[in-house]
């Protein structure tokens, strides 16, 4: 018998289980506090069996295939749902999301895409331009702001397109976004719908993140006929170096591991400032807050507006994106053959102190 | 697939070795799921194998593991149990409370299997490495890259799909030269005669288990073995894993309940030919369990 057997909501959740319960159970929990009651149905792909955490009566459970993407899209054409959410285990909707998305009147054919709020640590940050809105050469340049559970895919306009790219299981969302946002509107609501985590993808586990960075390193450049874009290859390199921290080298391969990790690390916080991070200045958690997500959907208020951020929406000199003040009057300044060799300088002072051997 | 006692010789027998001491928590729930698991596919695969579990220095007043394994996996094929006395009379460090490798040696001796693969009782096999299983050669030395899992992940249900999750992941310990020795305890596959020719694990160093795995890469190699990694095994991350406790113990580990880290474990060595018990007196214990009696 059919999972999707009497299938009448207007949302359909695809969760794929993680091998961690409690990160599972969170996340069926937030979606079905969601009121009213009935908006959204969820089928669990699960990795092992047993019983998936919560109880209720729209949450139903299969066994995971490896075409997983294939296994969604078999799902969604028996549901006949409007929309589609694939979140991941560390996204929390936040009350009232789901009801903001159904009742924003978006066409039949629409996805549409919220804001989140990240946690680091005990802190809560925003994340994407400010007002939100969607940018899709931001996304095209491969500054994804946008966390994958927080895309309401219309099932429509994804089955007409050919349904999801197997070739990417692990940014199914982040292409689906490439492949239609130019072509078809994608409406957008000011305020996060979900809490999630940001390593430094927002919505993507730090267990999945080397995963993703290649993905949408593929996905961009396919989408960028076939030239790089930086944003991709700035989160790819930082995380693949970052991420050598998870095992244990010896002797060189030690060293040269310390050496790129270090980087790494500079390479994802400067990413993180190009997508628009910012931390909350109250510093609390929107889930803690239980704030309604139509409330957040106001306008910000002028008080939080930034003063200098570094990110690709912010406007100032085109070859000095990511420096400014002082810096920037520096090379206004300098002739460029000067200028040069004071960079070369700067950058032999550095690799005089940290050598690979 | 298994082989029955006194029938034919099984290609491939499994050495791992442990007591009741609820090492690093929950030992034996760990040890169960991994055999069982383990066991279901190596039948699965058409591997006909012989599992061997040797106890050593057993805890007074505590049951034998060796008795708990036989009511939980009635299907274990052999089990050994070694006095106490020999532990006293063997080990040259007071605080070392367990000689893996003197134990795995017990089970070396007496595995029937063409192929022994040494181990231990927290490996999951991974699917690469048993489609390997079936096209082993000899003189060669093969190993495995340890995976270490979250421990959160649980051992209950355990499947591929949990085994292979990215979130799942915890470390990798990769191989590197010149002996491709990290995380060499949890897998060492060899033919049994080389096995014994070689003379197993270190017996003449006696203050330490710690690198005695590493030690016997060493062995292999400077005998002419080749080396060949078959893929990835899965080790459920606990506290008393080596990766967790190696920054206790101040330098050397003088003090470790396992040992000390600092000797020459990148020398050879040459076991006496009584390596593994090979002479001590055997006697019932329990059906399908022997126990190795201190004279």
């Amino acid at each position: 018998m059919s999972v999707i057997l009497g299938f009448r909501s207007p949302i359909l959740v695809i969760v794929r289980e993680s091998p961690l319960r409690h990160r599972t159970t969170a996340l069926l929990q937030s979606i079905v506090s969601q009121e009213p009651a009935g908006l959204a149905e969820v089928v669990v792909l699960q990795v092992r069996p047993g019983h998936v955490g919560v109880d209720s009566d729209r949450v139903s459970a299969v066994a995971a295939e490896a075409d997983w993407l294939g296994q969604a899209a078999g799902l969604i054409r028996e549901s006949g749902c409007r929309w589609v959410l694939l979140p991941s285990s560390v996204d929390r909707y936040l009350p009232g999301a789901f009801e903001s998305a159904v009742s924003m009147g978006a066409d039949d054919d629409e996805a549409i895409v919220f804001g989140c709020h990240v946690k680091r640590g005990d802190r809560s940050a925003r994340i994407g331009p400010d007002p939100f809105l969607f940018d899709y050469f931001a996304l095209l340049s491969g500054f994804n702001y946008i966390a994958p559970g927080a895309v309401f895919i219309n099932a429509r306009r994804l089955m007409a397109s050919g349904g999801f790219d197997p070739r990417f299981p692990n940014a199914a969302a982040y292409e689906y976004l490439l492949r239609s946002g130019a072509a078809h509107r994608v409406a957008s609501r000011a305020g996060p719908c979900l809490e999630t985590e940001a390593h430094p993808f927002p919505g993507i586990p730090a267990e999945y993140a080397a995963l993703h960075a290649l993905e949408v390193s593929l996905a961009a450049l396919h989408y960028n006929r076939f030239a790089p874009a930086p944003g991709t290859t700035l989160a790819l390199v930082g995380v693949l170096a970052q991420q050598l921290e998870a095992s244990r080298y010896v002797g060189h391969d030690q060293r040269l591991a310390n050496v790129l990790s270090a980087g790494g690390t500079r390479l994802v916080d400067r990413y993180l400032e190009s997508v628009g991070l910012i931390e909350e200045e109250d510093g609390s958690s929107e889930l803690e807050a239980r704030e309604p997500a139509a409330a957040a959907a106001e306008s910000p208020s002028a008080e939080q507006a930034p003063v200098d951020r570094r990110t690709i929406w912010a406007s100032g000199d085109e070859g000095d994106r990511h420096d400014g003040g002082l810096k920037a009057h520096l090379r206004a300044a300098t002739p460029r053959p000067v200028w040069n060799v004071l960079r070369r300088a700067r950058r032999g002072y550095r690799a005089f102190f940290a050598p690979l051997d | 697939m298994t082989a029955a006692a006194g029938g034919v010789a099984p290609w491939l027998s499994v050495v791992v070795v442990g007591r009741n001491d609820d090492f690093g928590g929950d030992f034996n729930g760990r040890m169960m799921a991994a055999a069982k698991f383990n066991h279901v596919n190596l039948e699965a695969a058409g591997i006909s194998h012989e599992y061997v579990f040797v106890e050593w220095n057993p805890i007074e007043g505590k049951p034998y593991l060796a008795k708990i394994i036989a009511q939980q996996l009635p299907w274990w094929h052999r089990r050994y149990v070694v006095d106490r006395k020999w532990h006293a009379r063997l080990s040259a460090n007071p605080r070392l409370r367990f000689m893996e490798f003197f134990a795995k040696n017990v089970g070396l001796r007496r595995a029937r299997g063409r192929f022994v693969l040494t181990t231990n009782t927290d490996i999951w096999f991974s699917r690469e490495v048993l489609r390997a299983l079936t096209r082993l050669r000899e003189r060669v030395l093969y190993r495995a890259v340890r995976v270490d899992l979250n421990r959160n992940i649980g051992y209950d249900d355990m499947t591929f799909s949990v085994l292979e999750h990215p979130e799942s992941f915890l470390r990798s310990n990769v191989l590197t030269r010149d002996y491709y020795a990290n995380a060499a305890g949890d897998f060492l596959l060899m033919d049994r005669q080389t096995y014994v020719e070689l003379g197993g694990f270190n017996e003449v160093y006696r203050e330490s288990k710690i690198h005695k795995d590493a030690n016997f890469c060493v062995h292999a190699l400077r005998h002419g073995l080749a080396v060949e990694v078959l893929g990835l095994v899965y080790h459920l991350d606990h506290e008393s894993s080596w990766n967790n406790v190696m920054h206790l113990y101040g330098p050397g580990h003088r003090e470790a309940p396992f040992g000390r880290s600092d000797w020459q474990w990148d020398a050879d060595y040459d076991n006496e030919p009584t390596w593994g018990l090979a002479e001590a007196p055997e006697e019932g214990l329990a059906p399908g369990i022997l126990f190795l009696r201190c004279p």
